[in-house]
C-alpha cells in the first residue's frame, strides 16, 4: 500500500550525479526573485538529475500571471511573473530544456549553429559571404 | 471537449490542442505545460542512457483534458519555434511597460 509523501515521510533521496547539490536553505518550494538565479539553478538541477528533473509553465489567463516550476519532486524551484517583458526570457528557458531534453547539450548546440548560420543560410549569398571561402552550394 | 485520458499526439497534433487550450482558457481555467526527459524504455530499467533515443516530453493539460507528444532531437527546433509563437500570442494577459510610459510622461510633463 501507497504511503503517501509528506513531511514525515519523505521520498528517497536520488543518487547524486557528480557534484550533489546543496539542500535548499528555506522550506521545500521556492520562489525565486531573481531570473538569473532562478535560470542558473535551473539549468544546474536539470544537469544534475537529468531524469527526474521537469519543467512545468502553469498559466491562467485571467490573472495574467506565468509560474514556472522545475523540480525533481525533492527540491522545488519556482519563479512567478506578469511581465510581459519576462516572456522572451522564458522562452529562452523553454528553448534551453527542449535542447536539453531532447538528448542535446544546448551550449554545443550554440557554438554549431554559429558555425552553420554562415555558410547555410535563408538569405541570398551575397557578394563578401562568397568570397569567404565557407562551402557554397547553388550558383555562384 | 478534451478528454480525461492523455492522448498522445504527434508535434504538430499536440500544438493545435495546445492553441485550442489557451483559447478556451481565457475566460476562465489554467492551462499547463510540462516538460520532461523520455530517455528511452532501456534508460527506464536503469541502462545507459543514450542521447539518440532521448526524447521531450510535453505535457499540456486543461481541466481533466491531457495531451502530449513527444520530441525528437531532428524535430525540436521547428517545434521550439511553433511552440514559442503559441506562445507569444496566447499568453498577452501579462502586464506590458507601463511604468516606463508613466515615468516619461512625467519627464516629458516636467
Amino acid at each position: 500500500p501507497l504511503q503517501p509523501r509528506c513531511r514525515s515521510n519523505p521520498r528517497p533521496p536520488l543518487p547524486a550525479i557528480g557534484r550533489s547539490l546543496t539542500p535548499p536553505q528555506s522550506p521545500d518550494r521556492v520562489y525565486i526573485d531573481d531570473w538569473e538565479k532562478f535560470y542558473d539553478e535551473s539549468e544546474k538541477l536539470y544537469v544534475e538529475h537529468p531524469a527526474h528533473t521537469r519543467y512545468t509553465l502553469k498559466y491562467r489567463h485571467t490573472d495574467g500571471k506565468i509560474i514556472l516550476k522545475v523540480t525533481n519532486d525533492r527540491v522545488c524551484l519556482q519563479f512567478v511573473t506578469d511581465q510581459a517583458t519576462d516572456m522572451k526570457r522564458i522562452e529562452k528557458l523553454n528553448n534551453l530544456f527542449f535542447t536539453y531534453m531532447c538528448g542535446q547539450d544546448p551550449h554545443d548546440a550554440e557554438a554549431e549553429t554559429a558555425d552553420g548560420a554562415v555558410s547555410k543560410g535563408d538569405r541570398p549569398v551575397s557578394q563578401e559571404e562568397a568570397g569567404s571561402g565557407k562551402k557554397r552550394r547553388g550558383k555562384r | 471537449r478534451f478528454s480525461a485520458t492523455m492522448v498522445l499526439l504527434d508535434s504538430d497534433g499536440f500544438l493545435t490542442q495546445l492553441t485550442r487550450m489557451l483559447e478556451k482558457s481565457r475566460e476562465k481555467g489554467v492551462v499547463y505545460v510540462t516538460m520532461k526527459r523520455y530517455a528511452g524504455p532501456e534508460a527506464k530499467k536503469g541502462g545507459a542512457v543514450d542521447p539518440a533515443d532521448c526524447r521531450c516530453l510535453v505535457r499540456a493539460v486543461l481541466g481533466n483534458g491531457k495531451v502530449s507528444t513527444m520530441i525528437a532531437a531532428k524535430d525540436h527546433r521547428r517545434f521550439m519555434k511553433s511552440y514559442a509563437n503559441i506562445m507569444k500570442v496566447s499568453l498577452d494577459s501579462l502586464k506590458k511597460k507601463e511604468r516606463r510610459r508613466a515615468e516619461k510622461k512625467k519627464a516629458g510633463v516636467a
